[in-house]
């Protein structure tokens, strides 16, 4: 079920009647609004400035460097008739109001004029090659531009090479294909909308690769409205997408260029099939197989295609020799294959070839340390020897732009003149004073609340004597001339769901997303809409989802991040979200926002079950989302559905709780998987299979971002070294960045945990969630400078806790460890259980240990100190410093809040902290530490204190 | 000649050797000992415990004690994890009191069980007193107990960046004293990877080739000593060093030139040819078990951590320095070893890891048993020198008519470049001229007088062709004896 290129140009004339046949419905615009509108009217018939949003059209393009994108004879018949060379843009003939013998000399100041903005426009010939032309026409029917653009191909005819497809339809004439009317299809869903069908403009004789590339990368730049959006290319494939549209500009047959053509690309392909699947990358020429110009890179990926010339028929051994990885494909079937990390090793392979050229293709990659790729033969008459350049050839040529002469300068002078007399600049402009000019000239008509019932005089008249020529036709001009009088009465604030109906109408979001039972891809397109290979994910891995509802699924970032910032979490499409700028959709977020109610949530009491959470979210005892769904990069166990580490700074809670609920009733399409059949989890020994419970749980985890700990099944190269404090306390040794090579970082299974500065005996850090990953330390040599990939890390501030002042506002001594007079002697540790780090100062030994706390849903570390000084003389003077540098705000009794880093830390006094504290100088404060005489043993001292950190 | 008498006494006990055994009985049993599943063990520390206890710690810093090693099937032995959170433990030290001493990166610890429930709990600091700069090759080795009852380690010089600052004391032998006081001993140090003390009280250690070691080494530690490698050096100008700085470190010159050069410069007792003994020696034991191991009693053993093998080494003071030959003992483990320690049978326990230089083997990492089955090897036992040559004892009586001919006996001689390349080529070579054999009355041994001795320079002795009396050929005919001290007099055994 392709579509039929013929039919499009068939439905190329239903779109225009589209505007009368379909605008009214969504809306309740009248068809004739909608026309007014995208026919920019204001711009030459003043509307007050109340009505000036609802009817504001699209901003003409900005002409201010035309001269260096279009080719001046192109402008030239483009201003003869503009419709003619582009039936669906918005341009009237302006030069309808000139008399019919001065409109030629009128085209060729004008073009004049406009090839001077910016000019000269560029000579130079592109060259490329018929692989940069199948990358251009495989994007350009993939990312999303068939949405709006007629597509040139049936999608089926893309899986034979252009010329292959070209000659098919040549032997099969359009002319035979039978013309069905897109609505007319059966079973067509209510409210789909006939594919756009944009036609393009025939572009060879219009531009040339460099700046058509420019424009696909940047459209926003030219034409600021977004009605064309960026489709996220990267330049190569936006040159590809160029060098397609611009195939008519070969300027000679192909020719068969010597070497091989070289794609190669930067990144990581231990873990590839192969680099097929790459798109863009650097391109460029080899003379032979070789690593070539890339020799001492890291980390890249090389593609060598073309032909092989084989001198004599017969059995040839080819050895390919590389480091790291390679592989070998003659006529399309993989030869010999040597993948992987490697030193450099040589593989061969013998086969039947006959004499003349094979297709060849050579991948190779390259991860670290030295690298060389060679490709040597021998056969009939050839002994063993590299193949030298001369068999290898690929096919090249040059696209030649279109011719340009620089323009006369006196008719530069006259085309600027008549561009202000005709009143262009009522719509474009131009980069020069003319820009600053109020709307004048021969175009601009009378105020639009004037032009009621005067059809027979204006541009609705047909009278190209004095208006410029619109080509409506008897409809349009009904249409029109029924808005018009009734526009005495027009209301001038649009609500938010009339703005956003008539966005997505004009911008062409409805025909991909399907919003209050309107749009979607119609039928016809949905072939161009892929899934990339492997995302097993059905309709919902390739087409983009509904909108319905969407203002209460996605938090107000995440719409905004998807909208105009172009985050992307469907990795498995290969359509891209378009990007409309800021300026022309940034508002859609809050309207969407608030036009759909949040779900509801649960109203259950807060419960902590994040590691459980966790749990769920894994493969053992758990309901295995990482079966389907992505991790934190990490691909999934199978499908590969949206990233787990985004759905916690993307959805909102009540959505999500409705999702895993019943999938089928948020999202009629989807491939989730039902966890809670009646009632019942696929995890019935978590949380006592209590579903929102478990949901609960889940979205506690989720919460966490790429902070959550990797769920248990997920493998990733650091899987293996993941410490898991699953039952018990788990402790490692390390060299913690920012603090101490001698760390002991300690994971409690309440998801809290801290870094403890053993050379120094300071507390250093703090954090929750996932709780620590010795890869850095275990793996090789390791060595690693760690840091802690929880959430919710804190520094603790520097300085010791303790210290002996004179009086307890002196200045805080900002030595640390030995050079503040303490001495290390160690720790008590069970092994899985707290340990008590012990150190000492002169006459004083301190006992030191942490455990959790949960406190009303936030997690929390208690600490607490023993302190035993040997005699009186050195229980003198202790002071206690619990948040050294910081000012603390007193919450209630006993409770103090400071915000460290970021995160508001809650401080909770316990026993030894009885008395007020003294503030220092700077404002910290400061706890006198009460010793008092040991029962045991009245000549020695001691006091115990404890306080909780919650955060 | 003391001391050279004390050292044959180690050489003495051959009659304790039993008859020859047919040879199809492998001489030493190579046994792999079950691990837990999943686990990563790779390891770094070895000890016995409560006397049949295997204490094993691990690069990950976590310590295991290993039970029913030795009563029965070793395959049936059991592990316990004791201890997790220390950083690089590299050595034990058993004590008396069954705590342990190890050492960790940033200080040397004691292991205390107070509950006696079999696992430690708490890691009291013995020393601290060095800091660490936070290279990975930060590694300190040991601790040994020196005659006077103090502590010994090795610390490994760093390898680029040090996030932490450079701190002093890399490359060093450091001494504790009871008070847990630091003491810099020895400087010039590269990568001590072993470190232990000789029954006789003298400590030695084991040093990788690379730059400034040409040659793989074992030397003996002398409090004030440099052994050749600069990077450490500026830590001698500390108060706390008390000896004379070692000087500036000449580049690309002879060892016995540098030894002439350098007054505290220490030659090794024993250079390991490149490849042809390991490359990476790291820990080693001296054979106490009264011949249960076999006929090697009061020589040494040496794991190498890149060629999983064991090698053999024999000792005698000569002038004044411990000199003596290394022997190729075993191949073959399942992975680079760098612990080794006696069973309380007498077996050899062999600990095992790959872990960030690969190694020979099958395996990542790993525990194996060496058992002697009581079969003799025909095999050089001692290498001794002699003022004119050297005097070779053998396991197993020679067969008299091939021993004699001296044109069996290949001599060569070289020595290494102390320089700052990544190790040496053996350089200055020569062949020595052997100029007669004497066969002992007991028919075990012989002595070569040999022409052109030259000290300072290892020794490489192959005999070929030669027979033990029943008519078997040597298992390898390879000794590497390091010269350094000439014996000035004729010795009378």
């Amino acid at each position: 079920m392709g579509w039929k290129i013929l039919k499009g140009s068939v439905a190329c004339g239903l779109m225009l009647a589209g505007v009368t046949a379909q605008a009214q419905s969504p809306s309740g615009f009248l068809p004739g609004e909608e026309l007014l509108v995208q026919s920019a009217c204001i711009s030459c018939h003043e509307v007050s400035p109340a009505l000036q949003q609802r009817l504001q059209p699209a901003t003409a393009p900005d002409l201010a460097k035309v001269g260096a994108r279009l080719s001046p004879s192109w402008m030239e018949k483009f201003l003869d008739d503009p419709r003619r060379l582009r039936p669906h843009g918005n341009m009237p003939n302006m030069l309808e109001v000139l008399p019919p013998e001065e409109r030629s000399q009128a085209r060729l100041e004008l073009a004049s004029f406009l090839s001077s903005l910016g000019g000269p426009f560029p000579q130079e010939s592109h060259g490329t090659s018929f692989g940069v032309i199948e990358s251009g026409r495989q994007l350009f029917h993939s990312v999303g531009c068939v949405a709006c653009h007629r597509p040139f191909e049936d999608f089926s005819d893309l899986e034979l090479s252009l010329e292959d497809a070209e000659a098919a339809r040549a032997a099969d004439p359009e002319e035979n294909r039978e013309v069905e009317d897109p609505l007319a299809l059966a079973g067509l869903l209510a409210g789909t909308l006939a594919p756009r069908n944009l036609a393009l403009p025939e572009f060879a004789p219009m531009t040339s690769v460099a700046p058509l590339a420019d424009f696909l990368l940047d459209p926003h730049a030219v034409r600021p409205s977004g009605l064309m959006p960026n489709m996220g290319l990267s330049r190569s494939d936006a040159e590809d997408i160029a060098v397609y549209l611009l195939r008519g500009q070969l300027d000679q047959a192909p020719v068969s260029a010597p070497g091989l053509a070289s794609h190669s690309f930067k990144g990581s392909f231990m873990n590839t099939q192969d680099l097929s699947e790459l798109r863009g990358g650097t391109k460029g020429v080899a003379s032979h197989v070789t690593v070539g110009e890339l020799t001492g890179g890291d980390n890249f990926g090389l593609r060598l295609t073309g032909s092989i010339a084989i001198p004599t028929a017969g059995e040839w051994t080819l050895h390919l020799r590389s480091d790291d990885g390679s592989l070998l494909r003659i006529d399309g079937r993989e030869v010999i294959r040597s993948w992987g990390v490697h030193g450099p090793i040589s593989k061969k392979e013998s086969l039947e070839l006959s004499q003349g050229k094979h297709l060849i293709e050579v991948h190779f990659f390259e991860m670290s340390g030295g690298e060389m790729l060679k490709l040597e033969w021998e056969g009939p008459g050839v002994s063993r020897a590299e193949v030298p350049p001369s068999a290898f050839s690929h096919q090249g040529f040059g696209l030649r732009p279109p011719t340009a002469q620089a323009p006369d300068p006196e008719l530069v002078v006259r085309g600027s003149e008549r561009f202000a007399r005709l009143g262009c600049a009522a719509c474009h402009t131009t980069g020069t004073v003319l820009d600053e000019m109020p709307p004048s000239g021969q175009g601009v008509g009378p105020p639009m609340a004037n032009l009621a019932g005067s059809a027979v005089a204006g541009c609705l008249s047909g009278d190209g004597e004095r208006n410029p020529r619109w080509s409506f036709d008897a409809d349009q001009n009904d249409a029109l001339q029924e808005f018009l009088d009734g526009f005495g009465s027009l209301q001038a604030e649009l609500d938010s769901a009339q703005r956003l109906a008539r966005s997505m109408t004009r911008l062409g979001c409805v025909h991909c997303h399907r919003r209050s039972e309107r749009g979607g891809v119609h039928p016809w397109d949905r072939d161009y809409f892929q899934a990339r290979e492997g995302a097993d994910l059905g309709d919902e891995g390739r087409l983009p989802p509904q909108l319905d509802g969407v203002g209460g699924k996605l938090q107000l970032d995440a719409l905004h991040g998807v909208l105009t910032r172009g985050e992307r979490v469907r990795p498995y499409m290969t359509t891209r979200m378009p990007q409309y700028g800021e300026q022309n959709v940034g508002w859609m977020a809050e309207a969407f926002a608030a036009l759909d109610p949040d779900l509801p949530t649960s109203q259950e009491s807060f419960e902590d079950h994040l590691a459980l959470g966790v749990q769920l979210l894994g493969t053992e005892e758990g309901l295995g989302c990482i079966q389907c769904h992505d991790f934190g990069g990490t691909p999934s166990l199978g499908i590969r559905a949206v990233d787990l580490a985004t759905i916690g700074d993307r959805l909102k809670p009540g959505w999500f709780e409705a999702l895993l609920r019943d999938p089928g009733q948020v999202n009629m399409n989807t491939r989730m998987a039902e966890l809670f059949v009646d009632g019942k989890s696929l995890a019935p020994n978590v949380l006592g299979g209590d579903p929102m419970a478990q949901i609960r749980a889940v979205w506690q985890a989720l919460s966490l971002g790429n902070a959550m700990p990797p769920p248990p099944g997920l493998i990733t190269p650091d899987s293996a070294f993941e410490l898991r404090p699953l039952d018990r306390i788990v402790t490692c040794g390390v060299f913690m960045r920012d603090m101490s090579p001698r760390t002991l970082v300690v994971g409690f299974p309440e998801m809290v945990h801290y870094a403890f500065d053993m050379q120094n005996s300071r507390l250093g850090r703090i954090w929750q969630g996932r709780f620590f990953n010795a890869r850095g330390t275990w793996e090789g040599r390791a060595g690693s400078l760690e840091m802690p990939p929880g959430s919710r890390v804190i520094d603790m501030p520097p300085g010791m806790v303790l210290a002996r002042l004179d009086s307890p506002g002196d200045s805080w001594p900002t030595a640390v460890g030995a050079e503040a007079g303490f001495h290390v002697l160690g720790r008590q540790q069970v092994l899985g259980e707290a340990p008590v780090f012990r150190y000492g100062m002169e006459g004083v030994t301190v006992e030191e240990t942490l455990t959790p706390v949960l406190r009303k849903g936030r997690r929390g570390l208690s600490r607490h100190w023993t302190v035993v000084a040997e005699n009186a003389a050195a229980a003198k003077n202790l002071v206690l410093r619990p948040i050294g540098g910081a000012q603390m705000s007193a919450l209630a009794q006993g409770l103090w809040r400071v915000t460290l880093g970021g995160h508001e830390l809650d401080l909770s006094f316990g026993e030894g902290f009885g008395r007020p504290p003294v503030s220092s100088v700077s404002g910290e404060l400061r706890w006198p530490i009460v010793m008092r005489p040991l029962p045991e043993d009245p000549e020695r001292f001691g006091a115990t204190l404890s306080l909780e950190l919650v955060w | 000649m003391i001391c050279f008498l004390a050292a044959m006494a180690f050489v003495g006990d051959l009659a304790v050797v039993p008859a020859v055994i047919p040879k199809v009985q492998e001489p030493w049993l190579l046994e792999t000992l079950p691990m837990p599943e999943g686990e990563v063990l790779e390891i770094s520390a070895l000890e016995i415990w409560h006397g049949d206890r295997v204490l094993v710690a691990t690069r990950r810093g976590e310590v295991w004690v290993v039970e029913g090693v030795f009563d029965g099937d070793p395959l049936n032995c059991s592990w316990r994890k004791v201890m997790e959170g220390l950083q690089e433990p590299l050595g034990f030290l058993v004590q008396e009191d069954d705590s342990v001493l190890v050492i960790q990166r940033g200080e040397l610890s004691r292991l205390v069980d107070q509950d006696q429930d079999g696992a430690f709990d708490s890691v009291e600091t013995v020393c601290d007193e060095w800091r660490v700069g936070g290279n990975y090759h930060e590694y300190n080795f040991g601790p040994v107990r020196d005659k006077a009852g103090d502590l010994w380690l090795t610390t490994n010089r760093a390898f680029g960046g040090q996030p932490f600052g450079a701190p002093k004391w890399r490359g060093f032998a450091l001494r504790i004293d009871g008070n847990g006081k630091m003491h810099p001993e020895c400087s010039g140090l590269r990568s001590p990877a072993g470190v232990g003390a000789a029954p006789w009280g003298d400590l030695f250690y084991t040093d990788n080739q690379g730059e400034w070691v040409g040659a793989s080494k074992l030397s003996q530690l002398i409090p004030g000593a440099f052994y050749g490698h600069p990077f450490g050096v500026a830590s001698c100008e500390d108060p706390l060093w008390p000896y004379p700085h070692p000087g500036e470190t000449p580049n690309r010159v002879l060892m016995p030139e540098a030894a002439k050069l350098l007054p505290h410069f220490q030659m090794p007792a024993v250079w390991f040819p490149y490849d042809e003994m390991g490359r990476s020696p790291a820990g080693f034991v001296f054979d106490g078990t009264g011949g249960r191991f076999g006929p090697y009693e009061g020589q040494m053993f040496v794991v190498d951590q890149f060629s999983a093998e064991v090698m053999r080494v024999s000792l005698e003071q000569v002038g004044g320095h411990w000199q003596g030959a290394c022997y190729p003992f075993r191949k073959g483990l399942s992975c680079g070893a760098i612990r080794v320690c006696w069973g309380p049978d007498g077996s050899m326990l062999i600990g095992e890891t790959d872990r960030g230089w690969a190694s020979r083997g099958s395996e990542r990492f790993g525990l194996e048993r060496l058992s002697w089955t009581g079969a003799v090897p025909f095999e050089m036992h001692t290498v001794s020198a002699r003022p004119n040559g050297f005097h070779v004892r053998f396991t197993q009586a020679l067969d008299p008519k091939t021993a004699a001919d001296p044109k069996l006996w290949s001599v060569a001689s070289y020595t290494y470049m102390l320089h700052s390349d990544y190790g040496s080529s053996e350089v200055d070579q020569a062949k020595c001229e052997v100029l007669a054999v004497t066969i002992d009355p007991d028919n075990m041994g012989i002595q070569l007088e040999i022409k052109g001795l030259r000290s300072g320079y290892v020794h490489e002795l192959r005999p070929k062709g030669l027979r033990s009396q029943v008519g078997e050929a040597l298992v390898d005919p390879r000794a590497y004896y390091t010269l350094i001290q000439i014996p000035v007099q004729p010795q009378v055994r």
